[in-house]
């Protein structure tokens, strides 16, 4: 999958502004944290038919995604969010896989930039 | 004449106290952050329930509310935060109100209306940018500030006394107090000026009673440098010349009386608001 499709420079340069490189390198791991954390509840709760559950795990995703870049989570978790605001709890399953794909997708990326900030920040054992 | 003693000396500024609600701790760790680029101390809690029990740890200024968080919601968290006031400011005469600005994607189910009516007093969009964020905190410290110029003036304790006389189905008696003060004081002070300019053998005794009339006024309604200006015009009236040391005073009381008046119509304007 193509990384530019899946990671907004701008919101990186946003957080590097923000706060520097040891804080875009913190933000990148609480994000993989997170989200691999909150997918896997989604799917829980989807597999039990908590549509509202899914939606409110997914609001979050969203807006977490929208702050670290990564767009097409983002685009994806906003789908699902509104899949389960219609009730369509029979689609919530495949959607979430797309989700989770998205993210697979992005985590080398994101795991890949980190680790190139990184040793800037940490002087070599 | 000393300097009027009735201006409080001007109290050394607090830090300014934020508390940001937002469960995603990425997007909360983003919020300090920014806060911290704009000079603010912050504090972050994960959920409602968390926001509803800091503020009752620590008198928080401002709170950015999340609207969409587990447990307890952003709406809830702000009605149960407006209930406990109220039940304060009943119980104790305590005003105390903090500032809540929403975040929320704006959408259908989150947008500003809601916010405003859940009790909020602003609302910013996600992902919170910067230059929004700092002038939605400059309207908020505006806010504080021309509140605690208005306290000043009149002593928000005495007002929620009189909001606590209110019963459902009765004329607002806070509302009364107000309109009638603002009947009956112009009257008293121009009958104040009227016996000072005057200056005749009357004009002591008609000097203390509209002063004592315009005093009562003004403490039926917390108006606290009014009433005091009012003591020592009649002070001054027993003890100096009243053409010459109280004339300055009238003055003094006629813009306080101006900015009594506008911080009662503020008051009352409120009050209809609340409903």
């Amino acid at each position: 999958m193509n990384e530019s499709l899946d990671l907004d420079p701008e919101a990186a340069q946003r957080l590097q502004r923000l706060g520097g490189d040891s804080f875009v390198c913190k933000m990148i791991s609480v994000f993989l944290e997170y989200s691999e954390k909150r997918i896997g509840e989604a799917q829980a709760a989807a597999a039990s038919g908590d549509s509202a559950a899914v939606g409110k795990v997914m609001h979050s995703l969203k807006s977490s995604a929208g702050n670290i870049g990564a767009c097409r989570v983002q685009a994806l978790a906003e789908r699902v969010e509104a899949l389960a605001e219609q009730g369509a709890s029979e689609a919530l399953p495949a959607a979430l896989g797309d989700v989770a794909r998205a993210f697979a997708a992005v985590k080398p990326a994101l795991e890949k930039r980190r680790d190139e900030i990184a040793p800037a920040q940490q002087p070599p054992q | 004449m000393e300097p009027s003693p009735t201006t409080p000396p001007a109290a050394a500024p607090r830090p300014v106290r934020i508390l940001v609600a937002e469960d995603s701790p990425l997007n909360q760790q983003v919020a300090l952050k920014q806060l911290e680029k704009l000079g603010y101390q912050a504090e972050g809690v994960a959920d409602g329930t968390g926001a509803v029990e800091a503020l009752r740890q620590t008198p928080y200024d401002v709170i950015l509310m999340d609207c969409q968080m587990p447990e307890l919601n952003g709406y809830e968290a702000t009605w149960q935060i407006r209930d406990s006031e109220k039940q304060q400011a009943a119980a104790a005469g305590v005003t105390r109100r903090v500032y809540i600005i929403a975040m929320t994607a704006n959408t259908k189910a989150d947008n500003r209306d809601k916010c405003l009516q859940a009790g909020m007093d602003d609302f910013i969009r996600k992902p919170v940018q910067l230059p929004e964020l700092e002038a939605a905190l400059h309207r908020a410290l505006a806010d504080r500030a021309s509140q605690k110029a208005l306290d000043k003036v009149i002593d928000p304790v005495v007002i929620a006394g009189l909001h606590q006389l209110r019963t459902p189905g009765k004329p607002d008696p806070l509302a009364e107090i107000i309109d009638l003060f603002l009947q009956e004081a112009p009257a008293h002070l121009q009958a104040l000026e009227s016996a000072v300019a005057q200056n005749d053998h009357t004009s002591l005794a008609r000097t203390f009673s509209a002063a004592v009339r315009l005093k009562g006024s003004a403490m039926n309604l917390g108006a606290r440098n009014l009433a005091a200006l009012c003591d020592e015009i009649e002070q001054t009236a027993r003890n100096w010349s009243l053409a010459d040391d109280v004339p300055p005073l009238l003055e003094q009381a006629r813009r306080e009386l101006d900015r009594v008046r506008e911080a009662l119509e503020k008051i009352r304007s409120g009050q209809e608001e609340e409903g």
